[in-house]
């Protein structure tokens, strides 16, 4: 097929000027030429319903936002405590009642912390959208956005006496 | 070159230089303001809509959360912000009140007086509008500061304007609602998502 009539089946073409109307479109389209700006320049052709955000502008510049930073620094800080859990477990796990006590005194201050500020900022740096039924906000990927503190009580879950 | 060329060469880069820093400070206060918008909701976000709580307990996030309104306030550039415009449904304020400084109100009550004035008004949350809205010139608070204290102000002028559109928003109120139709219709126009080809 000879690019040209497939380009016209496609529909790729030009103002057909077949009718009266449709001639002077094309007479409008050509005089257009003269003063278009775009003329020669290829047109994106992605349909945007929606306004540029200024949080994803601001990503744009400067990498992750601190919220998403500090989500990060949780998962990494909660890895780390597991692998650091999972050793002493090995260690310590043969016997119930040191391993309860070992998992009481467990040092969770600085993810806490880290947990405690994702709590309380998360919905205001995110933006996180409500729910005006609930009045709360809604869950994030099925699950509410709240992060559990880690305590002896999560150390067991994970790992029981 | 002469003497005086070069002189005025070497004021025309000094020029320049200012030109430059003042360049630059405005694109560090234009990326502030940026980043401090991308946590004020903007409309239609549905806590706009919401009508704030009572606050109860004057502790140690309320005190924060008035530091953090304080600070994303003055980077957007704004003169007044309430919670509910971060997403947090509690009646709680604060406004850039002129000659009275910086002011944090908490379970404001209004008593607005003083002759009714058309102003146009914008909104951090209502980005590109602004739109005439009525209010009183005057307005008299009752409330209590973030430590639990009462306080009593009396404001007049933008202050009052301030206040009153601040307290709006506690209600889920925005100016939208207060203007004329024809401005509301206009306000809309802008406000609705319009479709880009890019």
């Amino acid at each position: 097929m000879k690019r040209p009539l497939a380009e016209e089946i496609l529909g790729e073409w030009g103002v057909r000027d077949v009718t009266p109307p449709s001639q002077r479109e094309r007479e409008r389209v050509e005089a257009d030429l003269e003063l278009n700006p775009l003329v020669g320049r290829a047109i994106k052709r992605r349909l945007r319903n929606f306004k540029p955000e200024a949080d994803t502008y601001v990503a744009s510049l400067g990498g992750p936002l601190p919220y998403m930073q500090r989500l990060r620094a949780i998962d990494t800080e909660t890895e780390v405590h597991l692998e650091r859990l999972r050793a002493a477990y090995a260690e310590n796990g043969g016997d119930p009642d040191r391993w309860r006590r070992l998992a009481e005194t467990w040092n969770f201050v600085e993810v806490n912390d880290l947990i405690d500020k994702h709590n309380r900022w998360y919905p205001i740096e995110a933006r996180l959208p409500m729910n005006p039924r609930s009045r709360d906000f809604v869950q994030v990927g099925g699950r509410p956005y709240r992060r559990r503190p880690l305590d002896a009580r999560w150390v067991l879950e994970h790992f029981p006496a | 070159m002469s003497e005086h060329d070069h002189d005025h060469e070497h004021h025309d880069h000094d020029h320049e230089g200012h030109d430059h820093e003042h360049d630059h400070e405005e694109a560090e206060r234009e990326q502030l303001r940026r980043h401090a918008l991308a946590q004020i909701r903007q409309y239609p976000d549905v806590a706009l809509r919401m009508s704030a709580r009572e606050v109860t307990e004057f502790d140690d996030y309320l005190a924060q959360l008035v530091e953090r309104l304080e600070a994303l306030m003055h980077d957007a550039q704004g003169v007044g912000l309430a919670a509910t415009q971060v997403g947090v449904l509690q009646r709680v304020f604060v406004i850039d009140a002129g000659e009275e400084g910086f002011q944090a109100i908490v379970n404001p009550r209004l008593e607005i007086s003083g002759e009714p004035e058309t102003e146009e008004e914008g909104c951090l949350s209502l980005w590109e509008v602004r739109v005439p809205v009525e209010r009183g010139t005057k307005v008299t608070i009752d409330g209590q500061d973030p430590t639990g204290a009462d306080i009593h102000l009396e404001l007049e002028g933008l202050s009052a304007r301030a206040a009153q559109h601040e307290a709006d928003h506690l209600d889920g109120v925005l100016i939208i609602d207060r203007t004329d139709p024809e401005s509301r219709k206009e306000a809309l126009g802008k406000l609705r998502p319009q479709p880009l080809l890019r």
